[in-house]
């Protein structure tokens, strides 16, 4: 449902990771098991969610195309942020993978 | 009222104001460039000096006026609106206490020292303290807040997180007046910025332009700093700055340099133009990646075309201007006009009527726009890396840029032309 974890297009250090949905639809899903790991959700713009976890960690979703960038906390030392990323990505994709099989996927 | 209903735009001219004290966005890629240059230009002691009074200089006009809206009147009210404001604009908690007499200030998160750090702070060891700004910025809140005369307070900055300090620590104190050749300082209001401008017409594909721009103008409206003061926002990081700062250490560094040793202005000339590509490539690099941008016009493509719309419409919504596509042939030519930009109105009213065109953050962005259009294949995610800067900017590479109109030297607009390699 996500694809694999990999840095994103930015020059900042190891801050930007993308984990994309397969399909934009999707979305809501990620959106909901965000929710449920306690992130909270902010709407800066039409069309763009900005989900923000107790750590300061912030996933921006584009429902329309099923982007998601992975933002790691600024003030997460830089030698971190990779095993930060991937945390956070794998929690994600744990949730993901039960409702699926819960689902019969 | 608060610190966000100071701000203003004027639609029309896409130039945006902070108690009628015009400021822009930037990032901390051209932030730390756009110091380094006044450094390299006039040496490390030099370059502080004038990036510290510069910043004193802005923020004291803004102080001033803000202070005046606000209707904050006693030392410990103006203290106060200052400590918001700093990291509103994104430049980082600011922890001042200061008397007439001078005083200290304090930051762990600020803007420029904070983001030099994230930057170079792997590779490189520094030794001089990075903020200027905030420095410029305690002056000016000592000399606001007790009504001192301008040029009467100076600040230090002892420690810096940029030299591995834990925090950035300052020491706020009095000069005596009429030490150094310190012109008057030069303050640009919105009545002076709107009337620097010309007539704001419309260009080619002006309809989308200004539809994407005015998006991105209320996306802006909502970004401030965060509980560190610091403003996270399409990958890098933003900060609101007074185009007073950037004008008058720019243009202190060329005019200074010109005076000088006038076989050194075309090459400071060049780094003032080095500063605008070092913007387009990395703050509208980055904005046109970003998912903030995906959301706002959708995923990127190939066409050139819409890259050069795209990032007019990303300088109007940073309040640089009202820049607008007057010919575009792709692999060949870039005309780009402005009725108006942030460095106009500050270079007539402090220098008056230039003899030659000097839109140097103008022509410089007007190059790395072509470059960014015709060398990037947008669709396929490239890496805003140094190397391609280089490919597309550097020395070999340069496409022939010249500004045939100039507001400064008295034309209606500006106009630049680039002529692609």
């Amino acid at each position: 449902m996500m694809r694999p974890l990999q840095r994103d297009h930015s020059c900042m250090k190891h801050l930007a990771f993308r984990m994309d949905l397969l399909s934009p639809s999707f979305a809501d899903v990620l959106r909901e098991i965000a929710l449920g790991l306690g992130f909270v959700e902010e709407a800066p713009i039409v069309g763009l969610s900005k989900l923000v976890s107790p750590e300061g960690h912030e996933i921006l979703l584009v429902p329309r195309t099923g982007r998601a960038q992975l933002r790691v906390f600024y003030m997460t030392p830089q030698e971190e942020r990779r095993h930060v990323a991937e945390d956070v990505y794998c929690r994600i994709a744990r949730v993901f993978v039960a409702r699926g099989a819960a689902n019969g996927g | 009222m608060s610190v966000e209903s100071l701000r203003t735009f004027d639609k029309a001219q896409s130039l945006t104001f902070l108690a009628g004290i015009p400021y822009v966005y930037h990032c901390h890629h051209y932030n730390l460039f756009h110091d380094q240059t006044v450094d390299d230009a006039l040496g490390d002691e030099a370059g502080l000096e004038v990036r510290t009074r510069s910043a004193r200089n802005a923020f004291r006009s803004v102080l001033e006026a803000a202070s005046k809206e606000l209707h904050a009147t006693t030392p410990v009210e103006k203290v106060q609106l200052a400590r918001e404001l700093f990291p509103w604009m994104g430049l980082g908690n600011l922890d001042i206490s200061t008397s007439a007499f001078g005083g200290e200030a304090r930051g762990a998160t600020l803007h420029y020292g904070f983001s030099w750090r994230e930057k170079y702070g792997a590779q490189v060891k520094r030794t001089l303290p990075a903020d200027a700004v905030a420095s410029g910025f305690a002056a000016a809140v000592t000399e606001v807040a007790y009504g001192l005369p301008s040029g009467s307070a100076w600040t230090v900055e002892e420690e810096c997180v940029a030299a591995k300090a834990a925090q950035c620590r300052f020491r706020i104190e009095r000069r005596p007046l009429g030490g150094w050749e310190e012109p008057l300082p030069t303050v640009i209001d919105t009545a002076a910025a709107i009337a620097a401008a010309g007539p704001p017409e419309r260009g080619v594909d002006e309809d989308r332009i200004a539809k994407i721009g005015s998006g991105l103008t209320d996306f802006m409206k909502g970004v401030r700093g965060d509980e560190r003061g610091l403003v996270q926002a399409f990958s890098v990081f933003v900060a609101a700055q007074l185009s007073s700062y950037y004008n008058e250490s720019i243009f202190e560094m060329i005019t200074r340099l010109e005076k000088r040793s006038p076989e050194l202005a075309p090459v400071a000339e060049d780094l003032a133009r080095e500063a605008g590509r070092v913007c387009v490539f990395n703050t509208f690099g980055n904005v046109l990646l970003s998912p903030e941008w995906e959301a706002l016009v959708g995923p990127l493509g190939n066409d050139p075309a819409d890259i050069v719309s795209f990032c007019l419409a990303i300088a109007r919504g940073l309040g640089f201007g009202h820049w607008y596509l007057h010919e575009y042939e792709p692999r060949k030519r870039f005309v780009m006009r402005a009725s108006s930009s942030y460095e106009v109105p500050f270079y007539v009213s402090r220098y008056g009527k230039a003899d030659r065109p000097r839109g140097y953050f103008l022509g410089g962005s007007a190059h790395a726009i072509a470059a960014l259009a015709e060398g990037v294949r947008w669709g396929e995610r490239p890496k805003l890396d140094g190397e391609l800067y280089m490919k597309l900017l550097g020395g070999r590479n340069r496409a022939h840029v010249e500004q045939t109109k100039c507001q400064m030297r008295g034309d209606e607009i500006s106009e630049l032309v680039v002529t692609l390699p």
